[in-house]
């Protein structure tokens, strides 16, 4: 029996916690933190886009997996500038699988891609290593998998000062 | 018959009630996936469409007609004694404000003839429409 996949966006470091955001910034030479300048990049944030980092038993492979930005829940808009000038870029830096969390993990560096509405990133190995883009619940549907996933944004040299508003997504197909 | 060879299984969760596949075999029995799951009786295949290539899960038995229905919307494919059939669930895992949801946003079916799409209809309930290829 399959179940829907259960997606997280994790840390890519221990204890590999959950996200709740996904921070960008940027360093000044100082070491100082400051919000990504027009006209600059921030500084690369690396996660972990895991298939049921719990290990439960009987889940789905996350078949066809990219990811895509829109302007926000339950819409596939990008109206919006982040996912309208495809501020964000996003490329695989691994994948693994393991029967027990957090998995193995293998390096594996992706092509560096502006994702924003139809522009969508589609991974090149899959959590197994194999060429496709799926999420594997582990070998068998009773472990995890993950694809770590290295990303920046570039804010061009137009923007306004403010808070920009986007979504991050994982689109997939799956069966029962 | 080809149906009373798969597992039927009692589903917990209502979530089929509005998003399920029909298929009618060659020998006219049928599988629904109320009951049953798509994974007894298919296979992982790459399949290619305009030169672009994605993982399907393919039915391994002999295909007469599938009807797949999400929300309202549905498609009714008769399958050609040379393709298979497959199909799939649309889902979206969306990372804002602090958290993941993960919903089913459409189905798909589509026709396979020698590893090359044929046919695909997608039921899109985020637009309410039925939208597709054929080459």
């Amino acid at each position: 029996m399959s179940t829907i996949p259960v997606i997280q966006f994790r840390a890519s470091t221990t204890p590999f916690a959950v996200l709740t955001s996904v921070p960008y910034s940027q360093s000044t030479p100082g070491g100082t933190t400051i919000p990504v300048l027009e006209g600059n990049d921030s500084d690369p944030v690396v996660f972990r886009v895991y298939n049921n980092y719990a290990c439960a038993a009987g889940i789905a492979t996350a078949l066809n997996a990219t990811l895509a930005s829109y302007d926000g829940v339950s819409v596939h808009t990008y109206s919006m500038p982040v996912a309208s000038q495809k501020w964000v870029h996003v490329l695989q830096n691994g994948f693994g699988e393991s029967k027990a969390a957090p998995g193995v993990y293998t390096f594996f560096e992706g092509s560096d891609t502006a994702i924003g509405g139809l522009n969508t990133y589609t991974f090149g190995n899959d959590s197994s290593g194999a060429q496709s883009s799926q999420i594997r619940a582990g070998s068998d549907g009773n472990g995890c998998g993950f694809l770590e996933v290295k990303s920046y944004i570039r804010v061009p040299t137009t923007a306004t000062a403010g808070v920009a508003a986007f979504a991050l997504s994982l689109l997939f197909d799956w069966t029962t | 018959m080809i149906s009373d060879s798969i597992q039927k299984i009692e589903r917990e969760d209502i979530s089929h009630e509005h998003s399920y596949f029909l298929i009618t075999f060659q020998d006219g029995s049928i599988a629904d996936e109320r009951n049953t799951n798509w994974s007894s009786f298919s296979e992982e295949r790459q399949a290619y469409m305009l030169e672009r290539s994605k993982t399907v899960v393919v039915c391994t038995h002999p295909v007469k007609n599938i009807k797949i229905f999400h929300n309202g919307l549905i498609a009714d494919l008769d399958v050609p004694e040379d393709c298979q059939v497959y199909q799939a669930q649309k889902s979206q895992a969306i990372f804002v404000n602090g958290a993941v949801k993960t919903m089913v946003i459409g189905r798909t079916v589509g026709l396979i003839r020698e590893d090359k799409i044929v046919l695909e209809r997608y039921l899109d309930g985020m637009s309410g429409n039925v939208v597709g290829v054929e080459v």
